[in-house]
């Protein structure tokens, strides 16, 4: 059940969302498409192109965060479950315009699994093959670990079932590994 | 207006501006690490003392100089050195973070994150803090 820090930050973020200006969906589906031909012709392995999505992504991932932080306003989360509420309704609201929904949660809290629906990345793509295994949406899988490990979580990110390989939806999970502290420097 | 410190999480000092050309620094590294050492402390200090959570300072007072301090939740530190006299910075700071620092640093692709920020990739903040800032900070206290 999300807390009201939650709920108010969703609204927050439907209302932000509204007021940013906007591209068509077919053009970041196909722009997608095509930056991971790309990435293929680099590198031709599945692993290290999973590998590099997963990288580009935590790079996005560090400094968004601050663009979300900078522009909705609310109270400090007091837990895990909070954060992860507010990056899976309000983060993906802000950014995608379709919020995303947690399905369940493990026993100790540290551990979370969520859907997203109307991911418009998978849009018209079908994985040939010979290409099984390529985590298409591995990027978006990354964007969360880096916004997570800006603000000290250390975090695992995985997709668990895709729309690209049958799926009726796209499910992610969030696994919490650690917890890091501001640097003290030397 | 004296100095302004940016700080990253990693205890980083990503820029360091001084507009008193008579400030003398006896060793300037030293004295970042001690300001961001003693934001550290105080920060630690503040949450164990505070009868409830998320208190901050905003700033400290001295008989010669006040510090201004303004930390965001992903670890950048804000930190503007003034005369004693000069209040309220806090705000402007945070105004600075959203409508310069975000915009033109952050997100800025060719800036690298944790790097130095007067380069040229960085210019038009480091350009407006120069230039802008004080007077938007003194002309309104």
């Amino acid at each position: 059940m999300p807390t009201k820090n939650a709920q108010n930050v969703l609204k927050a973020s439907e209302a932000a969302y509204s007021k940013l200006p906007k591209v068509s969906s077919e053009l970041l589906t196909l722009t997608y498409g095509v930056f991971i031909q790309q990435i293929f012709k680099t590198t031709y392995r599945i692993e290290d192109v999973n590998a590099k999505l997963l990288e580009i992504g935590q790079n996005m991932g560090l400094r968004i965060v601050d663009d979300f932080l900078s522009h909705i306003v609310f109270e400090r989360c007091s837990s895990f479950t909070e954060t992860c509420q507010i990056l899976v309704g309000s983060g993906f609201m802000y950014f995608f315009g379709v919020s995303g929904t947690i399905l369940s949660w493990n026993e100790e809290n540290s551990q979370c699994v969520f859907l997203l629906k109307h991911n418009l990345l998978n849009n018209f793509v079908e994985i040939p093959a010979h290409l099984e295994g390529l985590k298409y949406n591995n990027m978006l899988c990354g964007v969360i670990k880096g916004a997570l490990n800006a603000i000290n979580f250390k975090v695992k990110v995985e997709e668990v079932e895709s729309t690209v390989y049958g799926a009726n939806d796209d499910v992610f999970s969030i696994s919490l590994e650690e917890l890091l502290h501001d640097e003290t420097g030397e | 207006m004296e100095s302004f410190f940016v700080f990253n999480r990693k205890a980083q000092c990503l820029l360091h501006i001084d507009w008193d050309e008579g400030l003398v620094h006896k060793n300037i590294d030293h004295e970042k690490d001690n300001i961001y050492g003693f934001l550290f402390v105080i920060r630690d200090f503040i949450s164990s003392l505070a009868p409830f959570e998320g208190q901050i300072a905003r700033s400290i007072k001295t008989n010669n100089f006040a510090l201004h301090y303004f930390q965001t939740l992903t670890g950048y530190r804000f930190v503007c050195i003034t005369k004693v006299d000069v209040v309220d910075v806090y705000d402007h700071l945070v105004t600075l973070y959203k409508e310069q620092f975000v915009p033109n640093v952050v997100l800025n692709p060719m800036y690298e994150l944790n790097s130095n920020l007067d380069c040229i990739e960085t210019g038009l903040f480091f350009n407006y803090v120069r230039d802008e800032f004080p007077s938007i900070v003194l002309g309104k206290t």
